[in-house]
C-alpha cells in the first residue's frame, strides 16, 4: 500500500520527466518557422502549385503535444506535416500528386539537398534538428470537411486520413482538464488565460502518453515488434477519464489498454478503430502477425509492474534508480538534480538556478 | 532579422512569460513612450562548490528598443549593493557591469531571450556578489577595470599571451578587413582561416567596427600607459588611425 503523499510525489516526478521529454520550446518554434517557410515556398507566386492553394499544417504528436525526445542523441525529432492541395481526385493520380510536390521542393536548392522520398511522404532532413515528413494530400470530397486522401507507393487506391479530426477528438478527450491546467498556469504567472498559448498547456493525458511512449522506446530498444504511437495515443485518450493526478491517469490507462473490449471487435480479431474513421483499423497488422499483440501486452505487463514497484518506493534515491532504468538514466538524472537542488535550499521560495560553470566575469570601465 | 512593432511586442511578451515561469517576482512595465522595463524581485538558489546560497535582489531590466538584437541592461534598485566600480556597479545609475562588452553580447547571442539572459548573466553576477559577502572571494573571478580587464578577456578568448598580438587580431575587426588567406596576425605562421579566423568571424557578428575600436582604444591606452617607451610597431595600428596619422605628418611637413 502507498500513502497519498507517495502518490503525489511520484506524480510530480513523472510530470517533470514528461516535461523534460517534450520538445524544447525553442525547437518547437524553430520547427514551426521551418514548416511555414516550406509552405510559403510551395505557395509562392511563381510556384506551379500556387493554383492549387497549397497549405501546410502539422499533424501527429507535434499537434497533440505528445512528442518524446529520442533515446539516442544521434536521433532527431520527427515532425509530421500535411501538404494539402486543392485538387479533385479524379483529376490526378497518386504518383502525380507525389511528383508535383517533390518537383517544387527540388526547385529550391536548399531543400533539394535535404530531400528524400519515402513510401507516403517527402522527408526534409534538417541535420541535428529534426526530420520533417511532408505528406502530399488532397481533399476527400466524399467525406466531411477535414478528411483527406493521401498517397502510398505500395497501394493502388488512395488512403483515407483525417489528422485534423483526430486532433479535435484527442483534445476533446481532455477538454475539462485542459481548461483547468490553462487557468492554473495563467494564475501561476499572473497572466490572462487567453494569453497562454495552447501548446504551453500540458494535461495529465499528454504527459501520460509521453511517459508511455518513452517507456516503450526504452523497453523495445534494439527489439522488434514495437507498438506504433498512434495505437498508444488512441487507447490512452479513449480510456482517460480526466484524472488530474498523473500516476492515477497512467495506471487507469494501462488497465484500459489491456481491456479486451478496447482492443478487440465483436469476434476474436483485434480492432482499434481510428476514432474519426471506423473503417480504419490501427491494429490491422496485429491480425496478420500474432507477435505484435503479444509484444504489446507483454510490454504493458512490464509497465504495470514497473509502476507498481515505483509507487512502493519511499526513498527518493530508490525511485530515481528505478525510473532511470525504465525511462532512461539521462532524463531522470536531470529531473532529480533539479529536485534535489530545490530540496537543498533553506526554503523553497527561491527557484533553483543553474548556469554554465564559467559565467562571464564582471567588469567595470 | 527586422521585426515590426507588433511582432516585437509579441516576442517580448512571450520571452517575459517564459522568464516568469522560473522567476515569478518580475513585472513587465510599458512606458508611455513605448519602451519596456521589467522590474521586481529576483530570487535564486544556487549551489557552487558544495555551498548553496539563496538570495534575492530588487532589479530593473531595461529592454532596448532593438531587442532581441541587443541585450537588455540591468540595474540593482534595492540598495543592496553599494554603487561602486569595485562592486562592478556604475556609481551614476546602478547599472550592473555583467562582463566585458563583447562577452555580454556573445553570451546573449546564444539564445537571445530573457530567461537565458537572466539565468546565464544576471543570476551569476548577483550570486557572485552574495557569495563574496559571505565567503570573501568571487566564485568565478572578476575582470580588472578598464582596458586592463578587456585585455584579460581577449587574451583568454584568443588563447594568446602576447598583448600586442591581441591588438593585431583586433585590428582585423576594427579595419573590418578579414582575409582568410593572409597570415594570422597572432604570429603562428598559419593562414588566418586555419588559425584565429573562425573566432574572428564569429565575434564580428556581435558588434560593429566602432565597438571594436572602443575596446581597442582602451586596451591601447592601458598598454602604452604602462610602457611609455615601447617601440611603436605600426602593424597593430588600425588603418583608420594610420590615415589620420599620415595626414597629420603631411600637414606638419607642409607647415615646415
Amino acid at each position: 500500500m502507498y500513502t497519498k503523499e507517495q502518490k503525489q510525489q511520484l506524480s510530480g516526478i513523472l510530470a517533470n520527466i514528461a516535461d523534460s521529454l517534450d520538445i524544447p520550446e525553442s525547437k518547437y518554434k524553430e520547427a514551426e518557422s521551418r514548416y511555414k517557410a516550406v509552405g510559403n515556398w510551395l505557395d509562392a507566386n511563381d510556384s506551379k502549385l500556387h493554383i492549387y492553394k497549397p497549405t501546410i499544417y502539422p499533424q501527429g504528436s507535434f499537434v497533440l503535444g505528445t512528442m518524446v525526445k529520442p533515446i539516442s542523441d544521434d536521433d532527431e525529432y520527427d515532425v509530421d506535416l500535411v501538404c494539402h492541395l486543392e485538387i479533385n481526385k479524379d483529376n490526378i493520380t497518386q504518383a502525380n500528386l507525389k511528383k508535383i510536390v517533390g518537383d517544387r521542393l527540388k526547385e529550391n536548392e536548399i531543400y533539394k539537398k535535404m530531400l528524400k522520398e519515402r513510401r507516403r511522404c517527402w522527408t526534409l532532413d534538417y541535420a541535428n534538428e529534426f526530420h520533417m515528413d511532408i505528406l502530399p494530400a488532397i481533399p476527400d470530397y466524399e467525406k466531411l470537411n477535414e478528411c483527406i486522401l493521401i498517397t502510398d507507393k505500395n497501394l493502388r487506391s488512395w488512403q483515407k486520413s483525417n489528422p485534423k479530426g483526430y486532433a479535435y477528438w484527442f483534445v476533446g478527450k481532455m477538454r475539462v482538464i485542459f481548461n483547468q491546467c490553462r487557468t492554473a498556469l495563467a494564475e501561476s504567472i499572473r497572466a490572462n488565460v487567453e494569453d497562454i498559448p495552447e501548446y504551453k498547456v500540458k494535461t495529465p493525458l499528454q504527459k501520460a502518453v509521453q511517459i508511455l511512449k518513452r517507456h516503450r522506446d526504452v523497453y523495445f530498444d534494439g527489439k522488434g515488434n514495437k507498438p506504433i504511437s498512434i495505437i498508444i495515443t488512441t487507447l490512452a485518450a479513449k480510456t482517460y477519464q480526466n484524472e488530474a493526478d498523473l500516476f492515477e491517469a497512467i495506471t487507469n490507462i494501462i488497465s484500459g489498454m489491456t481491456d479486451p473490449k478496447n482492443i478487440k471487435g465483436q469476434g476474436e480479431k483485434y480492432y482499434i478503430p481510428n476514432p474519426t474513421n471506423k473503417e480504419e483499423n490501427f491494429a490491422d497488422k496485429w491480425n496478420e502477425d500474432a507477435n505484435l499483440p503479444k509484444a504489446f501486452l507483454a510490454w504493458l505487463d512490464q509497465l504495470k509492474a514497473d509502476m507498481e514497484m515505483a509507487i512502493e518506493q519511499r526513498e527518493l534515491s530508490d525511485i530515481k534508480k528505478l525510473l532511470g532504468r525504465i525511462l532512461g538514466t539521462r532524463v531522470v538524472g536531470t529531473v532529480f538534480s533539479k529536485l534535489e537542488s530545490v530540496r537543498g535550499g533553506s526554503s523553497k521560495s527561491h527557484p533553483p538556478v543553474t548556469f554554465s560553470s564559467q559565467p562571464n566575469r564582471p567588469w567595470a570601465i | 532579422m527586422e521585426l515590426d512593432n507588433n511582432s516585437k511586442r509579441d516576442l517580448l511578451l512571450e520571452h517575459y512569460m517564459q522568464l516568469c515561469e522560473t522567476f515569478s517576482g518580475l513585472v513587465l512595465n510599458e512606458s508611455k513612450e513605448g519602451g519596456f522595463t521589467i522590474s521586481g524581485n529576483l530570487g535564486f538558489t544556487v549551489t557552487h562548490d558544495g555551498k548553496t546560497i539563496e538570495d534575492d535582489y530588487d532589479i530593473e531590466i531595461i529592454i532596448p528598443s532593438d531587442y532581441p538584437n541587443n541585450h537588455p541592461i540591468v540595474r540593482e534598485i534595492g540598495n543592496k549593493i553599494t554603487r561602486d566600480k569595485d562592486n562592478h556597479v556604475y556609481p551614476s545609475d546602478g547599472t550592473l557591469c555583467l562582463g566585458a562588452p563583447l562577452a555580454v553580447k556573445r553570451t546573449f547571442a546564444q539564445k537571445r531571450n530573457l530567461l537565458w539572459f537572466v539565468t546565464e548573466q544576471v543570476v551569476p553576477f548577483l550570486f557572485s556578489y552574495s557569495y563574496k559577502q559571505k565567503y570573501g572571494v568571487m566564485p568565478f573571478g572578476e575582470l580588472r577595470h578598464g582596458g586592463e580587464g578587456i585585455l584579460d578577456y581577449y587574451k583568454e578568448l584568443f588563447s594568446e599571451k602576447d598583448e600586442w598580438a591581441v591588438l593585431r587580431l583586433l585590428k582585423v575587426l576594427v579595419d573590418d578587413n578579414y582575409k582568410g588567406h593572409t597570415l594570422c596576425p597572432c604570429g603562428s605562421n598559419q593562414k588566418l582561416r586555419h588559425c584565429h579566423g573562425a573566432l574572428l568571424r564569429e565575434i564580428k557578428k556581435y558588434q560593429d567596427k566602432n565597438g571594436f575600436l572602443c575596446e581597442y582604444g582602451s586596451i591601447f591606452e592601458f598598454l602604452t600607459k604602462n610602457e611609455p617607451n615601447k617601440k611603436c610597431d605600426l602593424d597593430y595600428v588600425p588603418n583608420s588611425i594610420l590615415k589620420k596619422m599620415q595626414t597629420k605628418i603631411k600637414f606638419e611637413k607642409t607647415q615646415q
